[in-house]
């Protein structure tokens, strides 16, 4: 197995009696920090537990960071941290003792995990209150001491379950720019378990889609989404009727509503024309962007597909 | 006449003060409740369903005062955050029995059509049980859409939601305002926000903070130049073009392009085409960086 | 030619951790000591401490102070010189009996205490992700209170049993007595552990909330009592007394020390029978020992049945 894939399977599958949760998924995910994406109920919280080795394969298998499910799940989770989405902290412990507890239980020294605990829970932004009861925190903290108990042991990669859920804006963007360091400044692989698309685009470099149990989609963001549009988009203020007439003199395909500009992109040159026409118009363009497709549009897209070719949800 | 008007409301509790002297007037619409959490958002919704009561200070609904009008009930639908529904009954049971509860004439058609509106029509009679969260959240939703209100509080209402359900769910929240009702929506993913609302109200420490549009709001924030991202054929000489003719207060070359402070949005603007005609260099792309949510946001909230 | 002074600023990002890891023993060794040490309120709040100090208190003072009076008087001391001549298996197996109720209450708050917590708050998973196989929480849970409540069982007994030992006067003639005696206690600090900590860990599993797992405990413990006693006044059936959770494990450390009916009259009221008048007689060990597997057993398997479900 290739030293930068961090994981791969190889059709594996996972069956309750007649229920199908995972079916012959088949991947090979590339170092980085990936997005694991997929309906309620496609079958990721499967997938994470056939990775995490607490669950066997009724076929296939799975390799994370080299090491294979269900052979060596016990090393794999040395290696592994885990951030769960539901709440799952005991709330009458303090933070450092449960901290320094988990690194113990993942193999720690008792001096390196409390040495660790402390500096784990610096880097999440945990100060004082570390010596505080878990039940004495708000949401943003005990979310951050979550992710703490799944660094402490120092590991290779870490599996995040909606990383932000209850969280403030300002804690969200704490918790994303933590994540984002997570993988480029402390070099950890990191996959990220969400619903909101735009935090993956934000954290991620690839992203998993899994739906009915089955792998359908997997890739790079670039790849996946890759072309930008051909719609050019922009939000103008002034003489807005007289600047659209005189485009559409130019031939230039173009939709208004109200300020909000839609024009046909098909050469460099549009652009030329634009800030000719808006000069000599009095035309102010205050907001120009080729149309890309959004990872919530790929992803809507992909999953209306499917239906209308008779896949049920 | 605006939907709701607050007046001078506050609400304490012993020491506590959750929500402080707050006063604004919302027309029909899409509005984001926003703030950090514990700023009162909950308490200021409660409030507003009719829930709670301000210790000081006054509501008003439709014109009327909220406190003991039982009418104005009718006219509200509240979706509140925690999941408290019934688990052993089926979706339609659920809403069936909420209908009741409302005294709605015709229960059975109000709790088909609800279930319409929120794509749950395949899955109603399945016990909720076994519902997903994503559908338990729309489930929610769809009760308080039975009475077909006119004003519809929802506090995080894409919870749980998976990205399809959330795009269905911000379509929703669009339609009802094109129906011309009014919705307060209260979530912490500010980009999602920013799709479903025009306006805004920003609370902190239970006092509001900002009111209105949120590009007027950013426009009124002055000491902070707005950044706009250009990205041109040849940025230094466009910069050095751009810093000459002083149209901007700050130049700055990035990987994505060059980002320019300005501090008179309308000068800028206005001279841009001009200049770019003139230098000979291609603009492709004009982005505001800090015109969003987020960033109003981080300036705002401390 | 000076050098250029010189200054360095040290990283303060992240530091990998390039030490060895622990094993899964180290792991489970963790667990163990660490949920021990909590059994006995290292690490949480007064409340405990001052409940489980106060359990403590009731069934090691009487033990220390028995102790104590052993070692200083002599043998020809007043009333109490009864008791104190008492062979050893009897003292022994009688203080024993003693510590039932005490037992039950502090087998009750350690187990809802160790157990119900982590489920009520849902931690599982977090112990599930670690390196560990996924029966190992429980086995540790299990063994911390095993162990807590074997030493509480075995240390008064054992300091009366020593100072015994040390007045004994012809220690070379019953020097076996003593060894086994001491096996004895240990055997039967062992049976006592692992029969109450089963009970309230069943109980506890039953519910997420410690006061009802610790109330249920107590309740149960002393209800099984009572109704054996009214069974047995109603219908005088020698095995109604198996009803009795105390009964069924204190028949066994009966027998094991060689305790009947008539040596708990010779401590109570020496020569007087009525005492024991009401009392049912002493079953034949074995059923004592099955009942007391059965009841085990069946608590094992209602842990074992509600932990299942807490895994998928």
């Amino acid at each position: 197995m290739n030293s930068s894939t961090m994981i791969e399977t190889q059709g594996l599958t996972k069956r309750y009696g007649a229920a199908t949760a995972l079916d012959a998924v088949t991947m090979t995910v590339p170092d980085g920090s990936i997005g694991l994406l997929g309906e309620n109920g496609a079958g990721k919280t499967t997938l994470i537990k056939l990775l995490l080795g607490l669950l066997i394969p009724t076929e296939g298998s799975a390799r994370v960071l080299g090491l294979d499910t269900s052979r060596d799940s016990l090393e794999l989770r040395r290696r592994v941290g885990y951030m769960p989405e539901d709440e799952c902290l005991p709330l009458d412990v303090t933070c450092m003792d449960f901290v320094t507890r988990m690194g113990m239980i993942s193999g720690l020294p008792k001096s390196s995990s409390i040495q660790r605990t402390h500096d784990v829970l610096h880097l999440v932004g945990i100060g004082e209150e570390r010596f505080r009861p878990l039940g004495t925190y708000s949401t943003g903290m005990k979310q951050k001491a979550k992710l703490a108990q799944a660094l402490v042991h120092d590991p290779k990669l870490v599996l995040l379950d909606e990383p932000t859920v209850g969280m403030d804006p300002k804690g969200r963007e704490e918790m994303l720019d933590l994540i984002k360091d997570i993988r480029q400044k402390m070099g950890l692989k990191v996959l990220v378990s969400t619903h909101l698309l735009g935090d993956v685009e934000r954290i991620c470099d690839s992203v998993i889609i899994i739906r009915g149990g089955q792998l359908v989609a997997q890739g790079t963001l670039k790849e996946l989404l890759g072309e930008l549009a051909e719609s050019l988009h922009l939000r103008v203020a002034g003489p807005i009727e007289t600047f659209v007439e005189r485009l559409r003199k130019e031939n230039l395909k173009i939709e208004s509503v109200g300020n909000q500009l839609t024009i046909r992109y098909e050469s460099d040159a549009v652009y030329e024309l634009l800030m000719k026409t808006a000069a000599e118009t009095g035309v102010q363009i205050r907001r120009m962007e080729r149309e890309t497709l959004t990872l919530e549009d790929f992803f809507v897209k992909l999953h209306a597909k499917e239906e209308t070719d008779g896949v049920r949800a | 006449m605006s939907v709701i008007s607050v007046k001078g409301v506050s609400k304490w509790y012993g020491q506590v003060v959750a929500v402080s002297d707050i006063s604004f007037e919302l027309e029909p619409g899409v509005i984001g409740l926003l703030g950090p959490n514990g700023a009162g958002k909950t308490t200021l919704l409660k409030m507003l369903g009719g829930l709670l009561w301000p210790s000081k200070g006054e509501i008003q609904l439709f014109g009327q005062s909220i406190q003991n009008n039982a009418a104005l009930y009718k006219k509200i639908g509240f979706c509140p955050e925690p999941d408290a529904l019934y688990d052993f009954m089926t979706g339609q049971e659920f809403l069936e029995l909420n209908a009741e509860l409302l005294h709605l004439t015709d229960r059975k058609s109000a709790a088909l059509k609800a279930l319409e509106f929120v794509d749950l029509t395949k899955q109603k009679d399945k016990k909720i049980s076994a519902y997903s969260r994503g559908m338990r959240q729309r489930t929610k939703l769809a009760q308080s859409l039975l009475h077909d209100p006119q004003l519809l509080l929802l506090d995080e209402p894409l919870k749980g939601a998976d990205p399809t359900q959330r795009r269905a769910i911000i379509e929703l929240v669009k339609k009802l305002s094109e129906a011309g009702k009014t919705v307060l929506v209260s979530s912490h993913v500010l980009y999602e926000v920013e799709r479903m609302a025009d306006s805004i109200i920003l609370i902190n420490r239970g006092r509001l903070v900002a009111l209105g549009d949120f590009h007027a709001i950013r426009e009124s924030m002055d000491g902070k130049p707005h950044k706009v991202l250009l990205n041109v054929s040849d940025p230094p000489k466009f910069g050095a073009l751009l810093t000459e003719r002083a149209v901007v207060s700050g130049v700055n070359v990035s990987p994505d392009g060059l980002v320019v402070e300005i501090s008179d949005s309308d000068k800028f603007y206005g001279h841009l085409p001009k200049l770019a005609v003139e230098s000979g260099v291609l603009v492709r792309k004009i982005v505001n960086l800090d015109d969003d949510l987020e960033s109003i946001f981080k300036y705002l909230v401390k | 030619m000076a050098s250029a002074p010189k200054g360095v600023i040290y990283d303060q990002g992240y530091r990998p951790y390039d030490g060895r890891y622990g094993g899964r023993n180290y792991a489970l060794w963790t667990m163990v000591w660490t949920d021990f040490q909590r059994a006995f309120g290292i690490g949480k709040s007064w409340k405990y401490k001052l409940a489980v100090g106060l359990l403590l208190f009731f069934m090691f003072l009487p033990a220390l102070f028995l102790s104590f009076v052993i070692l200083l008087l002599s043998s020809n001391a007043g009333a109490g010189g009864a008791f104190i001549k008492l062979p050893v298996n009897e003292l022994l197996g009688t203080y024993f009996g003693w510590t039932n109720n005490w037992l039950l209450f502090l087998c009750a708050m350690i187990a809802a205490d160790q157990l119900c917590n982590d489920r009520r708050y849902r931690v599982l998973p977090l112990y599930l992700a670690r390196p560990i196989q996924n029966y190992d929480y429980l086995l540790a849970k299990s063994l911390a209170i095993f162990a807590a409540l074997a030493i509480v069982c075995l240390l008064p007994s054992f300091s009366i049993y020593f100072v015994k030992f040390l007045k004994e006067e012809n220690l070379g003639q019953v020097w076996d007595v003593y060894a086994q005696n001491f096996g004895l206690l240990l055997l039967t600090s062992g049976l006592y552990a692992v029969f109450y900590g089963a009970f309230a860990m069943a109980i506890a599993s039953l519910t997420t909330s410690r006061g009802y797992a610790t109330g249920g405990t107590i309740l149960v413990g002393m209800l099984s009592g009572l109704i054996a006693v009214l069974l047995y006044s109603a219908s005088k059936n020698q095995y109604t007394v198996l009803l009795d959770l105390s009964s069924v494990v204190g028949g066994l450390k009966n027998a094991l020390f060689g305790i009947t009916n008539s040596s708990i009259e010779e401590i109570f009221s020496p020569g007087s029978s009525a005492q024991t008048a009401n009392l049912p007689p002493t079953l034949d060990p074995w059923v004592y020992g099955l009942v007391y597997v059965g009841i085990v057993i069946a608590c094992i398997s209602i842990v074992y049945s509600v932990y299942k479900r807490e895994y998928k």
